[in-house]
Order: structure tokens, then sequence, then C-alpha cells
């Protein structure tokens, strides 16, 4: 054991599953998961689709009660938690959402303060005041007035993300933030959460799709395969073509990103074909003579 | 994050009051449109009283109900048939445009009304089965109304739940096939009874506000004054609801519980208009459309729509006394006419119910 490792499992960790058995019905999904989710970092939760990180995700934030086991936020079962003191603790974007009809921007991101507000308490400076900056963080602020309906997917994404923003809580799970955006507006969300994570201390969680993004925006990786966690860690160790192998069925290489220096991992292709079919040299580089050939 | 923002005292189109450590948000709209249905409320209220056989000037039902009448046959048509009949519409009606109001919202869909989801159908079962089997007292028929509606309600809940959630059009469609049977239950319970009973219960089921005594009035408007504010103190959960149950409930509400609470409510509400006046059709199903439109909000319009409810039903009233027509339309076909055109024109028009 290194002593990174060993710094690891004594790293606090408000959030804490034991023992987690997980399932819809009689479906059962996890078995006997335990995770730590460490104070103050970024982390991001890799896996196949189907894998469970969604179902981990929702149980974590008490979504769906655990069939064994017990999911603790401060040493205390979250279900025994009054769930608005846990909502302003612990925020979560789920995979999908629908917003009302008709509903502006603003309006919709406003619904996020509802842990801090009131029967007669409905409105505070505090709620202006994370409302407006959760939409300039997210961009959004600029769109306030427009209805959430008439917005592309990517811009709808980021309202959704301000929502859980201006909940201002210090742990927040996102499942799936990215994958709406193009490459720039996930890039900009990525490096919000991670200033997010820096300056204000916030412990974040992220389903993320894009292996190189998480390992260079995170520094604790969960990676998960049917329904269990295969391994943990700083992503600059864990990254490694057995275990993208193992949990991808991916045959790849890794380098060290140029601009970040966190490992890249470039595929090549399955590795469940033994012996994946080469591309005929005689294509490539394509020859005048294939290219004739194409043309016909 | 930038500290140089402009001030956002308030989500859009609302208004902040505050008064130290309270502060409510209203919507200055919906404010409006309260006042104006209050007020259209009142003035046919007093055009209800002051219609009928016996000519009644405005100046004597004010003296009347200031109790300051005379004790004769006037004061008496005034305080035992009008003033029950003015009360039971307006009550009834704001049960109905509150209940449905709940209802579209819990299901996502303007269709979601509790006429066109079989709970109203129930009621009347429970109320029917009260008139044929034992006799029209209005306070059991009211009882036995509550008791249908929430039965009923029950298994449609539990029917519909069988593999999903509650959400969407597998509550409407659970309720429509639940609401059918039921249908079938009342012509048969028709067909059974005494022909005495069931000319009653063929009058009742028409929906009328005719012959309404007191005891008709007190259930529906003591459970209406005690359940709306039940109603109110929930909007706000159910309005969030209404994004999602994962939202809503990462956002602190526990989304089961409310939904029971507030379905319960509305099916009492509903069950209540229903054992006070018979079936109205559509109220529940326009009101709080009509309130929403007028609002242009997104919140869940509760009181508007209760206040559109009552005053559908006063005009409603008012049209089927003044019509000239030899034999008087009962109430409940007349807002079935109204409704039923504007759920032709609703369905036309929406692309997304
Ligand atoms: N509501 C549900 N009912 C039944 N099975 C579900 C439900 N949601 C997810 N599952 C199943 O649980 C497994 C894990 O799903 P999920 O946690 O969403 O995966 P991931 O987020 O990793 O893609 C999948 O096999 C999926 O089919
Ligand atoms: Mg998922």
């Amino acid at each position: 054991m290194t002593a990174l490792e060993a710094l690891d499992v004594v790293a606090p960790a408000r959030l804490q599953a034991e023992g987690l058995s997980l399932g819809y019905g009689q479906h059962i999904i996890c078995r006997d998961l335990s995770v730590r989710i460490p104070d103050g970092r970024f982390t991001a939760i890799v896996g196949p689709n189907g894998c469970g990180k969604s179902t981990l995700l929702r149980s974590l934030c008490r979504l769906m009660p655990p069939l064994a086991g017990r999911v603790c936020l401060d040493g205390k079962d979250i279900h025994r938690l009054p769930t608005r003191q846990l909502a302003r603790q612990m925020g979560l974007l789920p995979q999908s959402s629908q917003a009302p009809s008709g509903i502006t921007v603003v309006d919709l991101v406003a619904r996020g303060r509802y842990p801090h507000q009131a029967l007669f308490r409905q409105w505070s400076d505090e709620d202006a005041a994370a409302v407006s900056q959760a939409m300039a963080a997210t961009g959004v602020a600029e769109l306030s007035e427009q209805e959430v309906d008439q917005l592309s997917g990517g811009q709808r994404q980021r309202v959704w993300v301000a929502m859980v923003l201006a909940q201002q809580t210090p742990l927040l799970l996102l499942d799936e933030p990215t994958t709406f955006l193009d490459i720039a507006h996930q890039i900009d969300l990525l490096e919000l959460f991670r200033a997010l994570n820096r300056a204000a201390d916030h412990t974040l969680v992220a389903v993320l799709h894009d292996l190189n993004q998480a390992c260079r925006y995170a520094d604790h990786l969960i990676v998960m395969a049917n329904g269990g966690i295969v391994a943990e860690g700083d992503p600059a160790t864990l990254m490694t073509v057995e275990l993208v192998s193992e949990v991808f069925a991916l045959d790849c290489v890794i380098i060290e990103d140029p601009v970040s220096h966190t490992p890249l991992m470039i595929p090549r292709g399955r590795s469940a074909q033994t012996h994946p079919p080469e591309t005929p040299s005689s294509l490539w580089p394509p020859t005048l003579k294939g290219r004739e050939h194409v043309d016909k | 994050m930038s500290k140089a923002l402009p001030p956002l005292t308030a989500p859009l189109n609302a208004r902040l009051w505050r008064c130290g450590g309270w502060s409510l948000l209203y919507s200055p709209r919906a404010l409006v449109v309260g006042t104006v249905l209050a007020l259209l409320i009142v003035v046919a209220a007093a055009l209800v009283m002051t219609l009928g056989k016996m000519d009644i000037g405005p100046g004597h039902v004010l003296a009347v109900l200031l109790g300051k009448g005379d004790g004769g046959l006037r004061d008496h048509i005034i305080l035992n048939i009008r003033l029950p009949r003015v009360l039971a519409a307006l009550f009834v009606g704001v049960a109905l445009g509150v209940s449905g109001a709940v209802f579209q919202s819990v299901s996502r869909n303007a269709l979601g009304s509790p006429d066109v989801i079989g709970f109203t159908t129930g009621a009347a079962t429970g109320a029917l089965g009260q008139i044929i089997l034992f006799g029209p007292e209005p306070l059991r028929v009211a009882l036995a109304a509550v008791l249908g509606g929430v039965l009923t309600a029950v298994v449609v809940y539990v029917l519909a739940r069988q593999g999903g959630g509650v959400g969407s059009y597998r509550l409407i469609l659970t309720g429509i096939g639940v609401g059918a049977v039921l249908t079938a239950l009342n012509g048969l319970m028709l067909v059974r009874g005494d022909l005495d009973d069931a000319v009653m219960a063929n009058l009742w089921l028409a929906g009328s506000l005719h012959a309404r005594t007191w005891d008709h009035v007190w259930p529906v408007m003591i459970g209406t004054t005690l359940l709306v504010p039940v109603v109110l103190a929930g909007a706000s959960a159910l309005r969030i609801i209404e994004m999602g149950d994962d939202i809503a409930s990462q956002l602190g509400i526990r989304v089961e519980r409310v939904r029971l609470v507030m379905i319960f409510a509305a099916v009492v509400l509903a069950a209540l208009a229903v054992g006070a006046a018979g079936p109205i059709a559509f109220v529940a199903l326009a009101a709080p459309q009509l309130a929403a439109r007028l609002c242009r909000g997104t919140g869940l319009p509760v009181l508007s729509a209760g206040l559109m409810g009552g005053v559908l039903l006063l005009a409603a009233d008012l049209l089927t006394q003044s019509l000239p027509l030899a034999v008087s339309v009962p109430i409940g076909r007349m807002t079935g006419i109204v409704g039923g055109i504007y759920l032709i024109w609703l369905l036309t028009r929406s692309r997304q119910l």
C-alpha cells in the first residue's frame, strides 16, 4: 500500500455507503457495494452503459431505498434525516427531468431554492443572490426570461445545472451533466465544476462518459462495471490499459495528455475481437488505384 | 462568479411582500384575476338571490341576510331556499375547481380532471347506492359519495401504480376504464331500484341545484373550508413534483406523501361536490384551465381555479333559471353542454395534452 493510498483510506468522507444492495423490484443491480465520497474532491464515476451508475447516485441521494446496507451522511442514515435538511446538504441533477411547459429559465432556476424556503418565507435576498450567481456561472443569465421549452438541448441542460447550483449544497451529485452539450460547453461546465470544487470547497460527484475528461478534471475516479466498483483512486495511477480492457472491453493505448499531463486514453478497437480486422494496407493510405475503384 | 450582478428581487412576474422575517410571493396578475372573479361571484350570487318565482327586491334580500327580516314567507324563501342554493352552487364550484387543479397537476395533463378519471362517477355510485338502498337523506348521501369517491381513487391509484409511476397517461387511462365500469354500475342501479327511488336518483344524477337544503350545503361548505387550506399549503410542492419525482425528492419533498395527501383532499372535495349537487360535469376540467390561462403563471392556480369554479357554477345556475324553456334544464346537463364544447376546443387546439 503506497502512502497515497493509505491517505485515501483515512480521507474524511461525509457521505459513505456500506454494504448497499440496490435493485428495481426483483431485478438486483448492485450487491454489497461500499463507497466513500472523499470530502472536497471532484469524484468522477465512469463505467459502461447500464452498469448501475445512475442507480448508485440515486441511492446516495435517498431517491432509492437500499434493499440492504445503508447510506450515511455525517454518520447518520440519510433515510432518517429530515428531507429538507438533507436537501440543503446534498443536491442531485438527475439524468433526465422535465420542465413544466411554459416555465421561464429564471423561474426554473429559482425552484432550486425550495429547500431553503418555507410557507411564509418564500423569497429572501440569499435566494435572489443564489439564483443570479447560478445563472451567471452557467452562462444562462441572458436567457433568463425565455421559456425553457424553447431552448436547445444544451442550453436546457445548463439551466438544470443552474437549478442545482442555486440549491447551494456542499455536496453535489451530477448524473451525466455534460451529455447533451457541445465540446466547448462541456469544457465550460467541467471547468466550472472544478472551480466550485477548488474555491468553494464543494464535494462533487459526476457521472461522466468521457474517460479523458474524467481523468483531466476529477481528482478521484470510481470505475464501475456490472453493478460493482472495479477500481477507485487517483486517475493518474488508476488508468491502465488492463483496466480499460477489463471494464470497456476496449483495446487502447494510454499516453500523457500534453496539456493537462493526465492520462489520455486512445482506443484501438474492441478488445473482445482477438484479431481485429486490420485495414487492408492496399486501401490505407488510399492509393490511386483504390480511389479509382471507389469512383466507379 | 461575478459579484456585480443586476439585483434580482423575485422570480419573473412575481412580486414580493415582506414583513419582518416573513415573505410572500404573489403574482399581480393572479391577484387581479382573483379579485375580478370574487366580484363576479358576488354579482352572480346577488342575481340568483333576487331571481325566482316570487319577486323579492335586493333591498329586502339584504335586510333578511342582515337579520332584519319580517319573519314572513319571503324571509323563509330567502334563508331556506335561495341562500342554500347559492351557497351550494358556490362551494360545489370551488370544490370542483380546486379538485381539478390538483388532479391536472398530479397527472401533468389537462385531461386529468376527476370527472374524466372516474372519481366523480365513483362518488356518484356511492351516492346512488345510498339513495336507492336507504333513501335520499342529504348527510348520508354526502358521506356515501365521499366513500365511493375515495374507494374509486384507491382502486385507480393501485391499478395505475402497477409497474410504473402515477403521473401521465397511466392514471388517466386507468381512471377512464374504472369510470366506464362504474357508469355501467350506476345505470344498473337505476334499473334495479324501486321506480320512485329511480326517478329521484335519475334526477340527482343529472346534477341539480334545485331543492337544496342546508343539509346539502353543510358538508360541502365545511369540507371545502377545511380542505382548501390543505391544498394551498401543498401547492408549491405539487408544482415542483410536476418536474419529475427525482428532482422533487432531491429538493426535499416527500413525493409520495404529498401526492397521496393532495389526491385524498382532491377526491374528498370532488366527492363532497357530487354529494351536494350530483355529478356536475366539466367544471373541474375547465375551471383550472381557464384560471391558468388568465393568470398566465406556471404556478398551481388553486385559489383562482376555485373562484373560477364558483363563477362557472353560479353562471350556469343563472342561465338554467333564466332560460325561457318549459322544462328547467338540470345544471349538470348545462355544464355538460358548455363544458363539452370547451373540451372539444381544447382537444383540437392543444398539441400536447
Ligand atoms: N426504473 C427502472 N426499473 C427497472 N430497471 C431499471 C430502472 N432504471 C434502471 N434500471 C436497470 O438498472 C440497470 C442499471 O441502470 P443505470 O443505473 O441507469 O445504469 P447507468 O446509469 O450506469 O447507465 C440497467 O440494467 C437498467 O436496465
Ligand atoms: Mg445513467
